[in-house]
């Protein structure tokens, strides 16, 4: 039986096996261990935080490796999270001209999730290459980029002129949100598909709805 | 604009607009009005949907009035002022009008606004930059809204034209 203990060791590793991290996840929540979920909650959102800052001290080269191999790190974690809201991850997969960063299901549609932590906003031509690999897939299936940094005005707009809506966009707002507890990643992705499909909005922030409800 | 606002909404980016904001108008409004309230989009992603936003402010929540405040992202004082004008054009789109909202824009982002106490010339480049270098601990909302709370705002509105041109137009919201 796995434990949080085991998950956590896991979560630990400079590297996070995110197929194993998956497995483990399912394991331990069949196992039904008291505290379980909550346990391993607050070990992600640990592993989160970390990532938040560079540790002290690194060369300029180390630093550069570092926040490269971050953003590697969100996508373990994001899968980690996905596997325990139950929505079947797929962590990272290469098909022969295409990286998929990870997939996974919610309420029987399919998503394909690409993640980036880079210091700049995410352009047009990013946005695009998603939508591109989407557009290859079942019908119905529907991408979320996940940006720490953000997208650009423009980048987000693009995304609906003269096209179907077929990606939706999470921001560092919205990740930080779901890592806190603030609310769980399902009811975030369903808030984002509800926006896209009502109004078409391809970016609509956990903190506006919030905003909004308390206005 | 209405004569005397009595609920009025802000429409921010980010948790620390909406804590410089909330400080400023707090100092603005002797007596506060009815109702205050700030949404934040989230990030700049947002912007292209704003009047979204604004008339569920209007028509759902009965504000009487929004203002919406983001960073210019450009020291051009002329830029700004189209990009202000480009917003407006897309509220109008969706019948939204000068009556009940207002747009500002922090040149080039709001930190210059802050740094407005020590620097003369606060709206060039890199004020986020030089705001961190001098106040490392000024990137927390609370430290933000300390800071907003103690600004010179007489000195600040002086060497800030995008500041001051947001607080008098708060002044006129509301008395």
């Amino acid at each position: 039986m796995t434990d949080a203990a085991d998950v956590e060791a896991l979560l630990g590793r400079e590297r996070i096996p995110a197929a194993e991290l998956r497995n483990a996840i399912a394991a331990g929540q069949r196992g039904g261990g008291e505290g379980f979920v909550q346990k391993v909650r607050g070990a992600l959102e640990r592993r989160f935080a970390s990532l938040e800052k560079p540790p002290p001290s690194l060369s300029e080269q180390a630093l550069t490796a570092w926040k490269q191999g971050r953003g590697y790190r969100l996508e373990e974690l994001l899968v980690g999270l996905m596997a325990l809201e139950g929505l079947r991850p797929e962590p990272a997969y290469r098909t022969r001209s295409e990286q998929i960063d990870a997939l996974f299901e919610l309420r029987g549609r399919h998503f394909l999730l690409e993640a980036k932590w880079t210091s700049d906003a995410q352009s047009v031509s990013a946005l695009y290459e998603l939508w591109c690999k989407v557009d290859g897939k079942l019908a119905g299936t529907l991408g979320v980029f996940v940006s720490m940094n953000g997208f650009s005005e423009d980048a987000a707009k693009s995304l609906t002129v003269g096209k179907t809506v077929r990606v939706i966009l999470v921001d560092g707002t919205d990740v930080r949100s779901a890592f806190s507890g603030e609310v769980q990643w399902a009811e975030l992705i369903d808030l984002k598909c509800r926006m896209a499909a009502q109004r078409g909005i391809v970016y609509y922030s956990w903190k506006q709805k919030k905003d909004l409800e308390n206005a | 604009m209405p004569e005397q606002a009595e609920r009025i909404a802000f429409v921010v980016e980010g948790d620390a607009d909406k804590a410089v904001v909330e400080s400023l108008a707090k100092r603005i409004w002797q007596t506060p009005p009815e109702r205050v309230h700030t949404v934040r989009l989230g990030g700049r992603a947002a912007v292209p949907w704003l009047w979204a936003t604004v008339l569920t402010l209007l028509d759902e929540k009965h504000y009487n009035h929004v203002v919406v405040l983001l960073d210019a992202d450009t020291a051009d004082g002329e830029k700004a002022a189209d990009r202000v004008e480009e917003l407006k054009a897309e509220l109008l789109k969706h019948r939204i009008t000068d009556d009940s909202v207002s747009i500002f824009l922090a040149v080039p982002e709001l930190e210059a606004w802050l740094l407005a106490a020590t620097e003369e010339n606060p709206e060039v480049p890199g004020a986020k930059q030089r705001l961190r270098a001098a106040l490392p601990e000024a990137t927390s909302p609370d430290e933000l809204a300390r800071l907003a709370s103690k600004l010179n705002l007489r000195e600040a509105r002086r060497r800030s034209p995008s500041l001051n041109t947001f607080l008098s137009a708060l002044e006129s919201l509301h008395r």
